[in-house]
């Protein structure tokens, strides 16, 4: 399989050299026709924050990832880099590191949902510029039927990965539909930001933003379609809202427990659900013995987080079988592009010697023997030709890093003497 | 045929049991291939359980319900049944384990106590009784209902309140979604229990000489259903939600069952035929 893989990760560089790395759409365009015309025949660049991914077949032997690396440098300079931030795969390798990339076991937070469309946007971008063959097309396919496998034969992509998503899955474990509750975000910082992202993923609609500063709570409110609540109303208003997420920076309590009960008191005590992501606190922590309040705070939080990554950690074992049984489809599928046109010739030369031998001999046999002994001939060739191609295809169906069926195509080619007929796909 | 029916009261409890470990199994163990089996499984038991009750019915020429075994065995197919019923027409689908482990307790009973009558009195075989006792049965499973899913209610606000993140936390549907089936439950079970009483309580005159209003079954009914009375007027006219409503449900549930077992074994009353 002549497939390469040059990649640059978080787990081989720093921030600061992914994003110094990090291709815009438009760039990729331009550099997959560039490096197409020179260096690979077939290309597919994957960038993202964490990751800039480059997969292709070379156009010649000669080709490395050592030229693919300078060729991307030479477009996108960078100092400080090394060759050891690199990573280079070939051959299977690079077809096991872009299935580990699509399942999203490669990723910075075990089971990342987004890679498995960024793996499909940079397919669709390189079938865009044609520089899609047969073989990536074949490789990134499976790629993405992997993905999709991950996601329903295991719960790769279910828990949380982060302290927001882990407060708005909560909330999931209280209320039937979030979007018929009402939301409070109070503080319009980083993490409310957050937040409020993973609540619109969830359909959210019914939204309110209350921050100290008016102006940024209305800057976020315009952003998102969310409603404003004055920050002087806060307190008196707690009772309206069926989720509260608060993450300020203030750095003491903003809501004491009489203050919530209050608040639960004028509701009827119908269920609360509030995430204290502040730190310090923006809750009295002693909110949680009032009934049918369900208060967490980041600690909580993140246990849950935890929790959610070590049975994702405990799933990887599954999710290699499912990558070990997609690599051997894959290869066998390669392995049946090789040994076809082999096959090929040899039915043909057979077929050749029969008919020459036939055409020779049949006059010495009476004419109502003739179609009998074509018949015989026929069948001897069919039979002697059956076991190599069982031989053939059950190689071809066996995963081969040591290059064995480039071998045993070898020998039969030198042995049946097919050389000067060929073998396209090589 | 009579064979056929013996063979069918041994099969039938091994049928819930095997059930049973399949939904307790993939409680555990989440597996897309077992959920199929274990529902393809659910609906064979409860085809062969209801081909059971009707040869039953057929062979000693009278529904079965003459004895408190038979009833368990019908109580059980229509527990199973609301459970399936349940499972089509909701998201439900990881509390099988809690709510089939009452059949199967139901009919493993009934099939090592269930006796053939083959005699019984003609009262048995008016159709009033019929009414009465389907509605009374569909009563006691959905106030059953009601208090498996109240009981899981508290246990999912416990854990999440005391901030567990478990294996019942993982596969438990939502608070709200357990609040409101152990609220329907409760009403399903209410309008048929409230049913069932009506027509008992005009039918007895009818059916009985000297008829006693004092019957234990009849107090104990009378005392669940105004449990259920009071949790439900007070949900509906006092706003009252979550733990206070379950507490009263469960309660109700505890009644029941004393007045489905207990009571029925202890006491001989007009409720007890044979």
């Amino acid at each position: 399989m002549n497939l390469i893989s040059v990649t640059i990760n978080h787990k081989t560089a720093p921030i600061e050299l992914r994003e110094a790395l990090y291709l815009s759409e438009i760039e990729i365009r331009k550099i997959l026709n560039q490096i197409k015309e020179t260096l690979l025949k077939e290309v597919c660049i994957l960038s993202t924050c964490n990751r800039t991914e480059i997969y292709g077949v070379p156009s010649n032997h000669s080709i490395t990832y050592r030229e693919v690396q300078e060729f991307i440098l030479t477009q996108k300079p960078v100092t400080k880099i090394k060759s050891d931030n690199f990573l280079n795969y070939y051959s299977c390798g690079a077809a096991n590191h872009l299935f580990r990339v699509s399942s999203g076991i490669d990723s910075l937070v075990i089971g990342d949902q987004q890679i498995l469309g960024q793996v499909k946007d940079a397919y669709n971008i390189a079938v865009e510029e044609n520089c899609v063959g047969t073989f990536l097309q074949k490789t990134f396919q499976s790629a993405l039927k992997l993905g999709k496998r991950i996601k329903t034969e295991t719960d790769l992509f279910e828990g949380p990965t982060s302290v927001s998503s882990a407060a708005v899955q909560l909330a999931g474990k209280i209320f039937s539909d979030l979007k018929k509750k009402s939301v409070l975000v109070i503080g319009a910082g980083e993490t409310g930001k957050l937040t409020i992202q993973n609540l619109i993923q969830k359909n959210v609609t019914n939204l309110t933003i209350s921050n100290r500063t008016f102006s940024r709570a209305e800057k976020l409110a315009a952003k998102y379609n969310a409603k404003v609540l004055p920050f002087d109303n806060l307190k008196e208003r707690l009772n309206e809202y069926d989720i509260i997420i608060s993450a300020t920076s203030s750095n003491s309590i903003l809501i004491n427990r009489d203050e919530m009960s209050a608040a639960m008191r004028k509701r009827k005590f119908e269920p609360v659900c509030i995430m204290d992501i502040a730190i310090p606190r923006d809750f009295d922590p002693n909110v949680k013995d009032i009934e049918n309040i369900f208060y967490n705070d980041i600690d909580s939080l993140q246990t849950m987080v935890n929790l959610s990554l070590e049975g994702k950690k405990a799933l990887l074992p599954a999710i290699q079988k499912i990558i070990m049984e997609e690599l051997i489809e894959l290869f066998s599928w390669h392995n049946s592009l090789q040994i076809s046109p082999l096959l090929k010739s040899m039915r043909e030369q057979f077929e050749s010697v029969r008919s020459q031998e036939f055409d020779a001999f049949k006059n010495k046999f009476a004419s109502n023997e003739v179609e009998n002994l074509e018949l015989l001939t026929k069948r001897i060739v069919k039979k002697l030709l059956h076991n190599p191609t069982v031989y053939l295809r059950k190689s071809a169906d066996q995963v081969d890093t040591q290059g064995e069926l480039q071998l045993k195509i070898k020998i039969l080619k030198d042995m049946f003497n097919l050389n000067s007929k060929g073998n396209e796909s090589e | 045929m009579k064979i056929l029916i013996e063979n069918l009261n041994i099969a039938i409890p091994i049928l819930y049991f095997i059930v049973f470990i399949l939904y307790f199994s993939n409680f555990w163990k989440p597996r897309k291939s077992l959920a199929r089996l274990k529902r393809i499984i659910l609906f064979l038991t409860l085809l062969i359980h209801f081909f059971y009750l009707f040869a039953r019915t057929i062979e000693f020429d009278h529904v079965p319900i003459t004895n408190i075994f038979e009833i368990f065995t019908l109580l059980a197919f229509a527990i199973t049944l609301s459970y399936y019923i349940l499972e089509l027409i909701t998201e439900v689908r990881n509390t099988g384990m809690f709510i089939l482990f009452i059949p199967m307790v139901f009919q493993i009973i009934s099939s090592l106590k269930i006796v053939d009558l083959l005699n019984v009195q003609e009262i048995l075989r008016s159709p009033f009784l019929g009414v009465h006792v389907f509605t009374a049965l569909a009563g006691y499973a959905g106030i059953t209902f009601s208090a498996i899913y109240g009981g899981l209610y508290l246990m999912l606000y416990k854990q999440i309140k005391m901030h567990r993140f478990g294996l019942l936390y993982q596969r438990l549907p939502n608070l709200e979604l357990l609040e409101s089936l152990n609220y329907t439950s409760a009403l399903i079970g209410f309008t048929m229990l409230s049913t069932a009483i009506v027509i008992g309580i005009i039918w007895m005159p009818q059916a009985f000489t000297n008829p006693s209003y004092f019957d234990p079954k009849l107090i104990a009914t009378i005392f669940i259903w105004i449990l259920y009375a009071l949790g439900i007027t007070t949900k509906i006219f006092a706003k009252w939600r979550g733990k206070r409503i379950i507490y009263l449900s469960l309660a109700g549930f505890v009644v029941a069952l004393f007045s489905m077992t207990l009571l029925n074994l202890l006491f001989t009353g007009f409720h007890k035929f044979h």
